[in-house]
């Protein structure tokens, strides 16, 4: 029988070479057509993950939930320092808190002062965390509200404080939020309250470093940092976080969302939004004469 | 008899998907939403490296791309890149198997160390070239070297509790790789 075997060897030895040969093109086309097609390619990305992940969450559940029952074991050993620390914490709160029902009073006489009426646009969705990006060079979540949800590309997401990300990727039953935190989020803002505009650029770390200040004597740690709403990435006003300096002297943002704990997150929705159906409509000057071509027109138009 | 063996095969080979589909699974768990400080080893590269040595026949060259290719989609790096290195990786190591088996194991180890670093600087050069942003340097030169330190780790755990010894000789043939 081996002798068989060695014999069929002869025969199949070339059209291994062939289909190894086949294999290796097409994974090299895959990439070579995500290089050129990148939105089409991410579209059936989120179609996949979209087809993948709600089938996982049933098992993903139990699996959860003993992971995070070993983690949080360890720290039941310094059950007692974190009481400790945790009375003193609500000490400072209820002074805190005394402060905040002030200005929460003034707040409604000044806006009734005023006759503000807050943008009814600016609804939200709330969806679920299913999964992160499972990769360590990648910070992004998946949420479990999609298309039939009606959320759509580019919109802002928060938990209950703080800006976290934004929509990159909707499939019908899931959107992927490409986190703050991520090596390509990079979120005009403005700081508070010298009012200068800046980009949040995220780097893979947990702080992610503010750019493009132009008076850096006027920032200081501490100050808030608010989205601005330029180039109607996202609605102006919604906390990102508090600057603060890095042992290297550079600013950065303290980011007022917990990361550690994203487990809800609210999804607003906003009109004003820009697609990006092309590789080309990302860098497309805006022209100010009435001629448009190609698909820049579908971006500057809305 | 051909046929008990040839479905004991099939069977082993499924375990491997069913092994890298756990592992992808495990990936995905929102445990961790904050950016690492360090990184810890890409256990699928490294468990598939040992089958590719240990035992070439369980990983067909078919498994190997769609398991990668499913895990550059799903874990959101860029799709086809991981395993077109894979693949090549994998098929260089199958048809190296045989004089791996006679070697050493410290020239086993230093063999798989080129692959991982080829693979590395590979992708990176190929990220560079296509103009796509390479992941952070410092992050994938830790996640190399530990999948290179993570290799003896599982060779031994397959060695010991496992009882996968050295590379099937020829006279398993129907355990070798044949090419």
């Amino acid at each position: 029988m081996p002798q068989d075997l060695r014999q069929s060897d002869e025969f199949t030895r070339p059209l291994r070479r062939i289909l190894q040969a086949v294999i290796i093109l097409c994974l090299l086309g895959v990439f070579m057509v995500w290089r050129i097609d990148s939105p089409r390619v991410e579209r059936f990305r989120s179609h996949v993950i979209d087809r993948v992940m709600p089938s996982f969450t049933w098992a993903m559940a139990p699996v959860m939930a003993i992971t995070e029952l070993a983690l949080n074991f360890q720290s039941y050993q310094n059950l007692y320092e974190q009481n400790q620390e945790l009375r003193r914490e609500l000490q400072q709160m209820k002074s805190w808190k005394e402060a905040a029902l002030q200005l929460e009073q003034e707040n409604a006489r000044l806006l009734d002062l005023n006759k503000v009426r807050l943008d009814p646009d600016l609804t939200r969705v709330t969806g679920v965390v299913l999964a992160d990006s499972g990769s360590p060079f990648r910070q992004s979540v998946l949420l479990n509200v999609g298309a039939r949800d009606g959320i759509l590309d580019g919109w802002a997401t928060m938990d209950g404080l703080g800006l976290v990300g934004r929509i990159s990727g909707v499939g019908a039953k899931s959107s992927r939020v490409i986190l703050l935190t991520d090596a390509s989020s990079r979120i005009p803002a403005s700081i508070e309250p010298s009012g200068q505009s800046v980009l949040i650029v995220g780097d893979n770390t947990l702080a992610p470093p503010i750019d493009f200040i132009e008076n850096p004597e006027l920032v200081r740690p501490g100050d808030r940092i608010v989205s601005s709403g330029d180039g109607k990435v996202f609605p102006p006003g919604l906390l990102i976080g508090q600057v603060a300096k890095d042992p290297g002297g550079r600013l950065r943002v303290r980011l007022a969302a917990d990361y550690e704990r994203l487990k809800f997150l609210r999804v607003l929705r906003s009109k004003s939004r820009r697609d990006v159906d092309g590789p080309g409509t990302l860098v497309a000057p805006r022209h100010t004469s009435g001629r448009l071509t190609g698909a820049a027109a579908g971006v500057l138009n809305d | 008899m051909i046929d008990r063996r040839a479905a004991a095969l099939l069977f082993k080979q499924l375990l491997y998907i069913g092994i890298g589909l756990i592992i992808i699974f495990y990936q995905l768990l929102p445990l961790r939403t904050t950016p690492p400080t360090w990184v810890g080893p890409d256990l699928l590269m490294a468990i598939t490296i040992v089958y590719a040595i240990r035992r070439p026949a369980y990983i067909p060259i078919g498994s190997v791309a769609l398991l990668f290719l499913f895990s550059d989609f799903i874990l959101h790096r860029p799709p086809g890149l991981m395993s077109l290195f894979m693949v090549i990786s994998c098929e260089w190591l199958k048809r190296r198997s045989q004089h791996l088996r006679v070697a050493t194991f410290g020239v086993e180890w230093l063999t798989i160390a080129l692959v991982i670093i080829m693979q590395a600087m590979g992708s990176h050069f190929l990220l560079t070239l296509t103009m796509a942003p390479p992941p952070p340097a410092g992050l994938s030169a830790m996640q190399t070297v530990g999948t290179i330190l993570l290799y003896p780790v599982l060779t031994g755990l397959a060695h010991h509790l496992l009882g996968i010894h050295k590379s099937p000789t020829d006279d398993d043939s129907i355990l070798r790789y044949r090419l």
